[in-house]
């Protein structure tokens, strides 16, 4: 059955991210404190800060984990218009006489990648086999992919392509497989004004040698605050969620067309049941799960049906936000039942203000 | 009901007290709940109405006063007029002002640090000014000194937090700010369009103003130039600051259902300030009322003053709704079984109990813990059912009892295995024969390629008339087919041959599949013994009565009396006996001739009974046209089971692609393909991605062993291409290999010159590294605290992993596993003496992790 596990994150302001590793051990969280934690789980499995530092001078938007190939390495993008690649190394401090207090270990910056002139909206590594790549989207609208080309030494990071659009862009996802398809990135747009397509999809072009965008998705014209490649073990078809005014899932078949091109193949299926934007999206780690965040805090969970479809199966809530009241009922007859059942409590007040910022 | 409310406001100092205006100004306080029997007068929140205020009808602008003693409001008309009202006195002429000039008033503000002081904006007259001040204890305003703007119009007003200082919105091209402390005014002006509404942060340092889907930011301090604008795609109706946060902004717009919040931040450049926003839209609706009202809109909000992220709306000009900012979760993509949800603060506010509660009444609810977050989370199953089957627990469990590592079919009794998978497993168990999954098409020769004719001409297919038992007198002739290859399929099937059959019915009766058992007596017409089975299972059934009767039935079976009838009832009973194999036998019994698509379509009869069926009954050509469809139908559906017909083939990669994309079981599909698919097919790109694929996820769970074990098991797969041998010990100084020595010394040697043979490089006689504990050479033995006998140790092979040599990545220096456990134990670096190396911490194992190895 579903579990949930809540844990208290003590950012003081916004947390804007989430990643757990690649052994789901460790979880790396970013807010617009600016700073960055890292979480171990302790033998009870209790998830305690095991580092945190201001990394950035502006809000944190996003942070990702490395492969543990790598090293404990993770990127961080800020709206200080920079990235930084940070790597965990141990303490200098050395205590040999006792093994019981672990060695301290402390994050040091391996490199910042300054580029963009503008605030860098997302950053993600690529997936592993690509080796240690690292793409970073801003919002004046350029996706550069910047290579460690010696992975021993991370403060080395040249950019290897600069993809522009016309678009800021607000998100991006590399996708994790390349079963059937080439290796393929997604990138949205949270511009509002233009009613186009929104996210769009890049591959690397053989022919031009360089990334080159492959298709837009022209279904999809609100405004995109988050794109999700579901993790692919060898399904024809691969899947992006988009977090939009609606949640979208875009189905991607990769095929060769009769000229001998490779072609994507997109299909669109809206989903409106959120009722407000959706601010983030992800899958679980066999894509049979499709986990999606509202702009109002709602979680709402997605499973595959029997007949393959998409249905909404749990909606989660912090029971804090919405009012506790039911409404009466409009017929008097049952007024007197409606009124002692209503609910009003008041929880406590907080005074004044709450020294956020 | 009160007609249409256009707006509401809290008292920002009688925290519980609120106004609505509209047709009627209206008080209400909320409610505690002691007073809860008493129906509330609102529907949707629990207010008691307090009073009204009658004598200003639709009133064009009501403000709410920061008078801590009562509740006092403004209330500005059409005409002009304004009113004071405190709820309680009667009629008093000095609490009202009209202007030399009747217009329309467009705004007033209070001021927050003088309670008494009130800032009326009216709209342009050329011989009048726009803003009053009015300090309502001292009647009237006449000074000269509390006009401004002459021949202007004020379209919005506002006063600043910390000083006497009033800001307002002019002539639509203009923001002026007055500042007050002086007698003689001096003022300020900003050339802006954006007049429409202005508002001043609650730390007092920023303001906002807006027009239409414009909103300018501004920094008082520095008010020249504008911070940030925001621009957005509908007209804004209402920007307010939420007063319990520092630099949340809500915006109202027109005709939406969502509240708009504008989270604004700066962040210090070099050279500069930059401010930037994080948009969110949240629909303040719950559940229910959404239902209710199909199309809803906000059309007014009001903050309160102190508690954390309330305020109350007023939703399709009707409604005041009661509304909290929800906590926002985070979750992320892990590998986890929970779900992890982050949580920004404590759901509720921490109020701890030493705390004195303002209000004794209120109360907690008992089943709401403070202290765990976990119980304010609300959980909303909308369908439940999807849960049931959770494909990442079941993979790990699966992967954890070895699923798929022994391809045998006993062994999936003690996994959790839903039954198809168990039947898929124990069907392709039967069908791998002779290290090889073949697959019925292969066996029964049936090939695209070849013609039907030439198929039909092959002397070893023998037909023959069937004679049905005696009593049971069917004229329908039953053609059965048999051939070498056809009794190959047979077995494949899991069927037995006819002289087993007794024996092979009477192993499904143990197996407690007696309808199955019944099902196969009678497809070989054993109809009596069909009986006895179904009468014998009867008896110790818990629901006998489908057994029964259907053993009664068989037992009077008549055809040729009684087919007609049967086939009648045929199809009703079809819809009611649940059991699948007692509908084939029905459908059996009761076919027309030659005419077996009712057994052949039993979907739910295993495909393994209906191909040994079909192999029995159909003629050649008609059952290579079966095959066909099944495979098709296999494709097409993604059912495992096909892979009986199509075997190892690209047919049967095909259905593993079906069954993946249906199921996204990548576990299955590639079990499947290490278990059976391990000839000419499993290089295949497709089979090789689903198996790196399930390594992939075995090794994210932290699942090593398991992961070698199965890799294990694809090497031996392999091992046609297989290289001798991948890893060598190679000498550091003359690069030949050091292991081949150690393994080609087959002479025998006593025990003592054994363990010491290798202290140097067989071939340039230089010294081989050594364990930096034992200083004993590479490829000695260990033995300490074992008590060995001699003949294990020498055994190559068996030397266990414990004995082996390690080394530190980083530092080089390393030794016997053991050895080096041991010291890591109770070291932290490294056992060189000069080396400060800290190999063991350099993996960021935590110590509670490590575990002996034996």
């Amino acid at each position: 059955m579903f579990d949930v596990e809540p844990i208290l994150a003590d950012h003081k302001d916004v947390i804007h991210d989430v990643v757990f590793d690649y052994y789901g051990r460790r979880m790396a969280t970013c807010s617009s404190d600016q700073t960055v934690k890292i979480w171990d789980e302790d033998e009870h499995g209790k998830w305690k800060v095991a580092s945190s530092w201001k990394a950035h001078s502006g809000s944190i938007w996003r942070v990702s984990w490395a492969h543990p190939e790598f090293g404990q390495v993770v990127a961080t993008c800020s709206f200080d218009r920079t990235a930084t690649v940070w790597e965990e190394v141990i303490g200098d401090k050395v205590n040999t006489t006792t093994t019981t207090v672990p060695p301290t270990r402390r994050w040091v910056r391996r490199a910042t990648l300054v580029d963009s002139r503008t605030s860098v909206t997302d950053v993600e590594f690529a997936p592993k086999y690509l080796g240690l790549l690292l793409a970073t989207a801003s919002a004046d609208g350029i996706i550069r992919i910047y290579e460690a080309p010696d992975i021993m030494n991370l403060s080395q990071w040249p950019v290897q392509h600069e993809i522009a659009n016309k678009f800021p862009l607000s998100c991006l996802s590399w996708n994790t497989s390349t079963y059937m398809v080439s290796q393929l990135l997604a990138a949205g747009s949270d511009e509002t004004a233009t009613p186009t397509g929104k996210v769009f999809l890049f591959g690397y072009s053989e022919n031009a040698r360089k990334c080159v965008k492959m298709e837009t998705i022209n279904d999809i014209t609100d405004p995109v605050t988050d794109v999700a490649f579901a993790p692919n073990a060898g399904r024809t078809f691969h899947m992006l969620a988009v977090a939009s005014k609606d949640l979208y899932i875009v189905n991607i078949r990769g095929f060769t067309d009769s000229s001998g091109n490779s072609k994507l193949d997109l299909q669109t299926v809206k989903f409106s049941d959120h009722n407000c934007p959706v601010w983030r999206v992800c899958w679980n780690m066999l894509a049979t799960m499709l986990i999606s965040t509202g702009d109002d805090g709602c979680v709402r969970i997605w499973c595959i049906n029997y007949s393959r479809q998409w249905k909404c199966a749990a909606v989660l809530k912090a029971e804090g936000g919405g009012p506790t009241y039911e409404p009466t009922l409009p017929t008097p007859s049952l007024a007197n039942t409606a009124s002692a059942t209503a609910k009003f409590y008041k929880k406590g007040t907080i005074g004044n203000q709450v020294p956020w910022h | 009901m009160s007609g249409n409310i256009h707006g509401l406001s809290w008292f920002p100092n009688v925290p519980d007290k609120f106004v609505s205006w509209g047709q009627e100004i209206n008080l209400y306080e909320i409610r505690t709940k002691d007073d809860g029997l008493q129906k509330s007068r609102l529907p949707y929140i629990p207010a008691n109405y307090l009073s009204n205020e009658s004598r200003y009808q639709y009133a064009r602008v009501v403000a709410a006063s920061y008078h801590s003693d009562q509740a006092i409001i403004a209330v500005g008309l059409a005409d002009g007029k304004i009113g004071i009202c405190n709820f309680r006195d009667t009629y008093d002429c000095s609490w009202e002002y009209t202007p030399r000039q009747q217009r329309l008033c467009t705004c007033l503000a209070w001021n927050e640090l003088d309670a008494n002081i009130l800032a009326i904006g009216h709209d342009r007259h050329r011989t009048d000014s726009c803003i009053t001040i009015w300090d309502i204890d001292r009647g009237v305003p006449k000074d000269t000194a509390n006009f401004f703007g002459l021949t202007e119009s004020a379209n919005s007003l506002c006063w600043d937090k910390n000083h006497r200082t009033l800001i307002a919105g002019m002539s639509q091209k203009m923001i002026k700010l007055f500042d007050l402390r002086q007698s003689t005014a001096t003022c300020q002006s900003i050339q802006t369009k954006t007049v429409q509404g202005l508002s001043v942060a609650p730390n007092g340092n920023y303001l906002c103003s807006y027009v239409d889907s414009t909103i300018i930011v501004w920094d008082l301090r520095a008010i020249d130039r504008p911070l940030r604008q925001i621009q957005s795609s509908r007209n804004h109706l209402q920007i307010s600051w939420c007063p319990t946060r520092t630099s949340l902004l809500s915006s109202l717009q027109r005709e939406l259902q969502y509240i708009t919040l504008y989270d604004i931040r700066s962040v210090d450049m070099d050279t500069s300030r930059e401010v930037y926003h994080v948009k969110k839209q949240i629909s303040p609706f719950p559940a229910k009322y959404q239902t209710a009202a199909k199309c809803s809109s906000v059309n007014w909000l009001s903050w309160h003053s102190r508690d954390f992220e309330r305020a109350l709306i007023v939703a399709d000009a009707v409604n005041i709704l009661d509304f909290r900012l929800p906590a926002t979760l985070h979750t992320a993509k892990n590998n986890r079984r929970k779900l992890p949800l982050l949580m920004q603060r404590p759901l509720y506010a921490p109020a701890s109990p030493s705390s004195t509660q303002p209000t004794s009444s209120c109360s907690t609810n008992s089943s709401l813990d403070f202290s765990s977050v976990g119980s304010a989370l609300s959980f909303d199953f909308i369908q439940p059912e999807l849960f049931e089957e959770d494909l990442v627990n079941e993979t790990r469990e699966r992967a954890l009892q070895d699923y798929g590592m022994k391809p045998d079919c006993k062994r999936f009794g003690e996994l959790h295995l839903t039954p198809y998978l168990r039947n898929v497993w124990s069907t392709l168990c039967n069908v791998y024969h002779e290290d090889r999954l073949t697959g019925l098409k292969t066996t029964l020769g049936i090939n695209i390629a070849q013609t039907s004719e030439a198929l039909m001409a092959s002397p070893r297919i023998e037909s023959q008339v069937l004679q049905w038992p005696d009593g049971i007198n069917n004229s329908n002739k039953l053609i059965c087919y048999r051939s070498e290859q056809r009794d190959l399929a047979l077995q494949l099937c899991g069927w037995s041959t006819e002289p087993e059959l007794e024996r092979f019915v009477d192993e499904l009766y143990g197996h407690k599949e007696f309808s199955r058992a019944a099902m196969i007596c009678v497809f070989h017409l054993k109809i009596f013994y069909a009986c006895n089975i179904l009468s014998t299972a009867a008896d110790s059934m818990r629901d006998p009565s489908m057994y029964r009767i259907t053993a009664i039935a068989l037992s009077s079976f008549n055809a040729d009396r009684c087919s007609s009838t049967w086939r009648n009832q045929r199809s009703s009973a079809n819809m009611q006996i649940k059991d699948p194999h007692l509908r084939a036998i029905f459908s059996f019994l009761t076919m027309e001739k030659d005419n077996f698509e009712a057994v052949l379509n039993e979907e739910a009869v295993s495909l393994a009974d209906r191909m040994a069926f079909a192999c029995k009954y159909l003629s050649e050509t008609k059952l290579e046209e079966y095959v066909k469809l099944q495979i098709h139908k296999a494709i097409e559906t993604g059912d495992l089971n096909g892979i009986l017909l199509t075997g190892e083939s690209l047919g049967g990669i095909k259905i593993l692609q079906a069954y993946m994309d249906a199921s996204f079981d990548v576990q299955t599909v590639a079990l499947v393909a290490i278990n059976f698919f391990t000839h000419d097919h499993f290089m295949d790109h497709r089979i090789q991605y689903w198996i790196s694929s399930y390594l992939d996820c075995l090794n994210s769970w932290g699942l090593w062993e398991k992961r070698a074990e199965l890799d294990i098991k694809i090497e031996n797969i392999r091992t046609s291409a297989r290289s001798s041998r991948s890893v060598y010990l190679a000498c550091n100084f003359c690069g030949k290999s050091v292991s081949n020595a150690l393994l080609d010394e087959p002479r025998p040697r006593s025990t003592s010159t054994s363990t010491n043979k290798l202290s140097s490089c067989p071939s340039c006689r230089k010294p081989l590294p050594r364990c930096s504990l034992c200083l004993m050479h590479m490829g000695t033995m260990v033995n300490i605290n074992t008590g060995e006998n001699p003949a294990e140790v020498q055994a190559w092979p068996s030397k266990p992993f414990s004995k082996w040599f390690a080394w530190c990545q980083t530092c080089r220096h390393g030794g016997h596993t053991e050895h080096i456990m041991q010291w890591f134990k109770q070291n932290t670096e490294c056992p060189v003496s000069s080396c400060s190396c800290r190999c063991f911490d350099v993996d960021g194992i935590k110590p509670n992790t490590v575990r002996d190895i034996s």
